[in-house]
């Protein structure tokens, strides 16, 4: 088979990227949550760091498309060309050439595509996971802090503050009845900036790739086939992850649950229009 | 005749240590607050606001707050 040498590069091309994809995530998953602690809870860098390795990823998972135009489809292109010349001369059948031809390419190029799905699915993942990760060691600290002993400004008598609000608000003193503001402080009020979103990705991780899977579905779909998955399909899977998301964030602040209606079809009507064009 | 180096390199990805050693460096510290109470006091008489009743005036000497 002529193709043979093409597909063996092609393969062994695609192990190397997806090894070097693991090795780097490895690398950066063994000292970016230490990067909080050496911070003291500034998440900026924690923030800055991820952004510079997401970028390097997808440089890498990018390389997988531009490779596949550049060299592996002109190599086939390369073949078909001297071979259809050569059929044509002997007066063969192009179209049972192209028969054979079309599904070895086909195969090759899916193979590209398969792995880069896999990759932004784990990048993803990644990303959710080293962030919660982070958003623990947040929120722990947080915890240590608001359960520090709080006492009122005026008669000093103490006032428990509140373990799951992360924003100011007035607390009035039982006993000498004044108001007292209460500051949660930059890091407690992480909780809500930083770490809140991606506990609650977490737990609707695999909600999330059921949607996520449906609509790259949904979306490599032509206008000139039939249709496999529809626009509601998509909708019904993504409205399973946000309400398990939502729940989520309802666990680590309850104060959510008051616009938790609003939230949810929010989101839905952010997904019908932009992504589903309805 | 010299050669001809005016073709650029490909530029090398920064390693991790590039990556991580720039994230520390471009960290930008917007300062932090502590946790804590405070009490809201009248500039006239210094009197703590009492609860039921809002930051217009002073409820003790009805100095305005502000």
């Amino acid at each position: 088979m002529p193709y043979t040498q093409i597909l063996e590069r092609w393969d062994a091309f695609l192990a190397n990227i997806e090894s070097r994809f693991h090795e780097q995530l490895r690398q950066a998953g063994a000292v970016l949550p230490s990067l909080l602690d050496l911070q003291d809870f500034n998440t900026s860098g924690f923030a800055t760091a991820w952004q510079g390795i997401e970028s390097q990823m997808k440089d890498l998972i990018a390389k997988v498309d531009d490779t596949w135009q550049d060299k592996v489809s002109p190599a086939f292109d390369e073949i078909k060309d001297r071979e259809e010349a050569a059929i044509e001369e002997a007066e063969g059948d192009l179209e049972a050439y192209h028969e054979r031809f079309y599904p070895i390419m086909n195969a090759a190029q899916d193979k590209g595509r398969n792995l880069q799905h896999q990759l932004d699915k784990e990048l993803h993942r990644y990303q959710v996971i080293t962030f919660a990760e982070a958003g623990r060691k947040l929120s722990a600290r947080a915890r240590e802090i608001l359960s520090g002993g709080f006492s009122c400004s005026q008669c000093k008598a103490p006032l428990p503050v509140q373990q799951q609000f992360f924003r100011s608000y007035y607390h009035t003193c039982d006993y000498c009845q004044t108001v007292n503001t209460f500051e949660p402080g930059t890091i407690a009020r992480n909780v809500e900036h930083f770490a809140m979103h991606p506990l609650a990705e977490e737990v609707a991780l695999t909600e999330f790739f059921a949607y996520w899977d449906i609509e790259s579905k949904y979306r490599s779909q032509r206008d000139d086939e039939p249709e496999e998955v529809s626009a509601e399909e998509v909708l019904a899977l993504y409205k399973i992850y946000v309400e398990k998301y939502l729940r989520a964030r309802i666990a680590i602040i309850p104060d959510y649950q008051q616009q938790y209606e609003k939230d949810l079809e929010g989101k839905l009507e952010h997904l019908r229009k932009w992504t589903l064009n309805r | 005749m010299k050669p001809d180096n005016s073709e650029e390199q490909p530029k090398k990805p920064p390693s991790l240590q590039d990556i991580l050693a720039n994230a520390m460096k471009s960290a930008v510290d917007y300062g932090s607050t502590k946790a804590g109470l405070e009490t809201k006091t009248c500039s006239n008489c210094g009197a703590a606001r009492p609860a039921d009743t809002n930051l217009q005036f002073c409820d003790y000497c009805n100095n305005p707050f502000y």
